[in-house]
């Protein structure tokens, strides 16, 4: 940053959300600046005020309920845009021209009925002026800035037809388009899978470095910021609590608060022994404004002063980092190994033991009457030792959750066998299989979705108990149930509210106390924690873990974070297109990775400290996962994989034992060399 | 899009073919014989009585009658009327017109007039406009539509003088005074699907504005026109369709009261007569063509969708 050009800045922003009966104080004096050229990261859990903040600069949020009280938004140091209208000609001659947004959802962000190139057209013909020809020119031109394969032909097509990666591309082209001076990506990256988030935010760096745009990337993921930010601000409860140049903050983090964040995320170059740190309790609601630092009641390292003196300032802690924390000597120490004495239990007999795997869907073709079949899994092989955590990771679609439901049983496979403690599950019938459900048990992801809305949480936890016999009269359930409910950390006294009355983390609670009642020896966890934040995940992970070394149970715990895997996993598996490409220990998996697509999943999670970033090789994965009615012939990898010979094209590698690691196997002729 | 025209259009006609089977079927369920209902007094004479029932078929098994009738009413024969003794397409042509013609405008009128208050309402949401436009659908769709007349009636016609009472005027005879007579009734006729296509437009255009679509739109800085008609409406009227195809039923079971209320010789009130008469053949006429009106509306509403919305184009031709 040789010459600081201030493109926008923002100071002391107050916005509310006036509902009828309370009212939200959603945004508390947020301060910030980004200069030209520069990345700016705005991090912090959900609910803090972070996308608020953003809209309410572009004045973008829906007025009524929220309305901004307070503060300045300079734009280019010239007048203040607050002063505008919220839907003023002046205001409008600079959202989308001068200052343009992508936002989460890229799906839903895009219009369903109109074409895609039309939506990027509409915004070049209104700000630059452009004819109907030249507009769509530039589109495509934009298309192809952000690599969107044959964009001449994808022009008239709709947003249903593109991947969620794909319509994010198309979301930045759009913003893009009529080149603006500082682009906001809100969570842009947040739904779509690592790969295609390391993919989108190269490009955006890419194009925002080429034009010296701004950028301000709003994120909960402390590694992409730690990968891509300049400078970040620290927000909590609607304020800004910290705010410096990446590597300070990263290195010498000055509020308790980020120094909560970032020990309770898993990175990828953990040690195995690092515990997780959660930060308990939730952010606060912001229906009164608070008289301390607003932290105070999840602090872990508070002062007497901080209950006494009313919340803390901003103040200057370094060069250009600042910090509203009392406490001048926080406990840095961000590497705690976790309790040893309880070491896993980890028996050679195997619990589960999956033999050539095969499921396929029936679909009808395009002619009528024909039928296909859509191979999701094609010859898939794993065991899990009892007492052990199998992680299972890939990108979504590779047949993750196929396999869970093959085990479960909720799909019959159409070939290979499932054993279960040497028992074959495929060939049970219905009736024969339900002693076995119970022992064989499901975390699902979404918290939200899968608990029943109008039954109690208490009788979701007691429901598997009455359909198993396992506890017999009123008072033996309840008294089960309640001692489910302390296992995992909840109150009895919750037990007659309903699933909409509990926070994320709650629920997911809930979910692992019913899929624990009927005492299973077997569980399968399918992605439980990534849909909750980052403070919430750490708990979720170690209470998981803490409940596997009281019970010995054994985990097949499917993810595609790899980081989030590693802490909790013996063995992880890899799979890619209904196969799995690697299956290795823990330590040889994340030490000596095999297989490409491997290194670059790995190479794709960027972890949250910038000093560890800047000397990683970046290994790039070319395009995305063909759907599974488009496997590519020979390694269905090879379309993407960097190294692929012509031997990857012709035959499908066959999983083989490294010699020197005994134990890990992958499948890659590329090694064999 | 090709593929579910034709899928749609044979499920119609399947449909079709079952309710000619059930509305025959009346002339089985109908309690006396029909032949008797339609000599009257005539059904005394034995010889006579034979060979009519013989003339409309009743002497074959049930299906052998219904193949017959049905194979007479594809060539535009609905046979005769028990109670007018002529042929029941003739009464039907004389009145369908009618009552289409006052169908179409009072759907027209639903269209345009209830689209445009669900606008004015979403847009002024909760202001004064809204709150008016609120109580009139609330007044439109609970208050029944004989009261509504009788009160539009006294306003209107005996109050102001400005519209006639009742009756009606072919638009051959005089344009002028056909249209004056044709507006109560249309308006009547029309006014519960007002009610309901403003409700709709109203919520579903504000549900479409809280679609992150429409934050990306406002986000690109479009004016609001521009979104509300670009962006906003094409998306809100996916919804407002299937009541449309609903409303166009409900036209037609309004239709029967208000021609009953204004005096006006449509399918309406033949119908009503001929159901107070037990003259089986034109109520038999009559529901299989309301049936084809409706199937036909619904199929033209199936296909209006895939126009509006390209996700149903695609997904639909793929199955």
């Amino acid at each position: 940053m040789a010459e600081e050009k201030r493109i926008i800045e923002v100071q002391n922003l107050r916005t509310e959300f006036r509902m009828k009966r309370r009212t939200v104080y959603a945004v508390n004096g947020v301060s910030y600046y980004v200069n030209a050229g520069e990345i700016v990261g705005v991090v912090g859990e959900s609910g803090c005020g972070k996308s608020v903040t953003q809209m309410s600069s572009l004045q973008l949020l829906l007025s009524p309920p929220a309305k901004i009280t307070d503060g300045k938004v300079l734009f280019e140091g010239k007048k203040d845009i607050l002063s505008y209208g919220s839907e003023s000609e002046e205001i409008r001659t600079l959202r989308g021209a001068e200052i343009a947004m992508i936002f989460q959802e890229p799906m839903t962000s895009l219009n369903p009925v109109l074409t895609i190139g039309e939506q990027i057209a509409e915004s070049v013909r209104l700000h630059m002026g452009m004819n109907r020809k030249q507009a769509r020119e530039r589109v495509i031109e934009l298309l192809r800035l952000v690599n969107i394969p044959d964009p001449e032909s994808r022009y008239g097509q709709y947003p249903h037809e593109f991947s969620g990666g794909m319509c994010q591309r198309i979301m930045i082209a759009m913003a893009m388009a009529c080149n603006p001076k500082l682009l906001i990506a809100d969570e842009a990256t947040t739904a779509l899978d690592v790969t295609t988030q390391a993919q989108i935010l190269e490009t955006l760096q890419e194009v925002v470095k080429k034009t010296n745009t701004a950028l301000i990337i709003v994120t909960h993921n402390l590694g992409i910021v730690a990968r891509y930010a300049d400078r970040i601000y620290v927000m909590y409860a609607g304020r800004v609590i910290e705010s410096g140049r990446a590597e300070d903050i990263f290195k010498n983090p000055q509020h308790a608060y980020t120094i909560g964040l970032l020990n309770s995320v898993p990175r990828l170059d953990d040690d195995k022994t690092r515990a997780l740190i959660p930060i308990d309790g939730m952010p606060p609601n912001l229906q009164t404004e608070s008289a301390h630092c607003p932290f105070l009641p999840r602090c872990t390292q508070a002062l007497p002063e901080c209950q006494s003196k009313g919340v803390p300032e901003m103040e200057e802690r370094g060069c250009g980092h600042f910090a509203a924390c009392y406490n001048r000597s926080l406990d840095r120490s961000l590497r705690i190994s976790k309790d040893t004495l309880e070491t896993k239990h980890i028996s050679e007999e195997r619990i589960l033991d999956i033999r050539d795997l095969h499921m396929g869907f029936p679909v009808k073709g395009k002619n009528y009457g024909g039928r296909t079949t859509l191979k999701v899994l094609e010859g898939v092989n794993l065991y899990l030792r009892k007492g052990e955590t199998l992680g299972l990771v890939g990108e979504s679609g590779c047949g993750k959750t196929t396999v869970a439901k093959c085990v479960l049983r909720l799909y019959a496979p159409t070939g290979g066998s499932i054993l279960y403690k040497g028992t074959e599950l495929t060939a049970l019938k219905e009736k024969e299989l339900r002693p076995y459900r119970k022992n064989i048990q499901f975390i699902f992801q979404d918290p939200f979705g899968s608990l029943d809305p109008r039954q109690s949480i208490g009788d979701i936890v007691g429901e598997p108990l009455k359909v198993h016999h396992l506890a017999e009269g009123k008072e033996a359930v309840r008294r089960r149930v309640k001692e489910l409910f302390e296992m995992v950390g909840l109150d009895y006294a919750m037990s007659s509210r309903a699933p909409h009355e509990l926070s994320g983390g709650q629920r997911q609670r809930i979910g692992i106390a019913r899929a624990l009642a009927s005492e299973p020896e077997l569980i399968i966890c399918d992605e439980p924690v990534s849909a909750l934040d980052v403070s919430v995940q750490a708990q979720i992970l170690n209470l998981l873990e803490s409940i596997q070394r009281k019970m010995n149970l054994s985990y097949l715990f499917i993810a595609h974070d790899l980081s989030v895997v590693r802490h909790i996993s013996d063995r992880i598996a890899v799979m890619y297109l209904g196969r799995i490409v690697e299956i290795a220990d823990c330590d040889q998996l994340y030490r000596n990775p095999v297989h490409p697509y491997t290194k670059a999943l790995l190479s794709a999670i960027p972890i949250p400290d910038p000093e560890v970033e800047k000397s990683r090789e970046r290994i790039p994965l070319l395009g995305e996962m063909p759907s599974v009615s488009r496997r590519p012939e020979g390694c269905s990898f090879h379309p993407r994989c960097t190294c692929a010979c012509e031997a990857c094209r012709e035959s499908i590698p066959q999983l083989v034992e490294l010699k020197e690691e005994p134990g890990h196997f992958a499948a890659c002729p590329v090694m064999y060399r | 899009m090709g593929k579910y025209i034709i899928k749609r259009v044979a499920q119609a006609f399947v449909v079709m073919f079952l309710v000619t089977l059930i509305s025959y079927a009346l002339i089985q369920i109908m309690p006396g014989d029909a032949a008797v209902i339609y000599l009257g007094s005539d059904a005394a004479n034995e010889e006579l009585l034979a060979r009519t029932r013989a003339e409309m078929n009743l002497d074959k098994p049930f299906v052998v009658q219904w193949v017959l009738w049905l194979a007479n009413f594809v060539r535009g024969d609905f046979g005769k009327s028990f109670h007018f003794h002529v042929p029941v397409r003739d009464l039907i042509m004389e009145r369908l017109d009618i009552t289409f013609t006052l169908g179409f405008f009072a759907l027209m009128l639903s269209v345009v007039v209830g689209i445009i208050l669900g606008i004015t309402a979403a847009t002024h949401r909760n202001g004064l406009w809204d709150n008016l436009i609120n109580v009139f659908a609330n007044v439109g769709i609970s208050a029944p539509s004989f009261w509504i007349s009788l009160l539009c009636i006294y306003i209107f016609a005996l109050h102001f003088r400005i519209l006639p009472v009742q009756g009606y005027v072919p638009p051959k005879k005089d344009l002028g005074e056909a249209v004056r007579h044709m507006i109560l009734p249309c308006f009547i006729m029309a006014l519960p699907s007002i009610a309901t296509m403003t409700r709709q437009t109203r919520a579903s255009i504000l549900d479409v504005l809280n679609e992150d679509y429409v934050r990306t739109a406002r986000s690109k800085g479009l004016k609001k026109n521009v979104i509300l008609y670009k962006h906003v409406l094409k998306n809100a009227l996916i919804p407002v369709l299937t009541v449309l195809g609903m409303s166009i039923a409900s036209l037609f079971g309004g239709s029967v009261m208000v021609e009953q209320i204004f005096n006006i010789p449509g399918m309406g009130q033949l119908v009503t007569n001929a159901v107070l008469n037990r003259d089986i053949p034109i109520i038999q006429a009559f529901i299989v063509i309301i049936s084809l009106v409706i199937i036909l509306s619904a199929l033209l509403v199936d296909i209006a969708y895939g126009i509006v919305d390209p996700r149903i184009r695609i997904a639909k031709g793929e199955n």
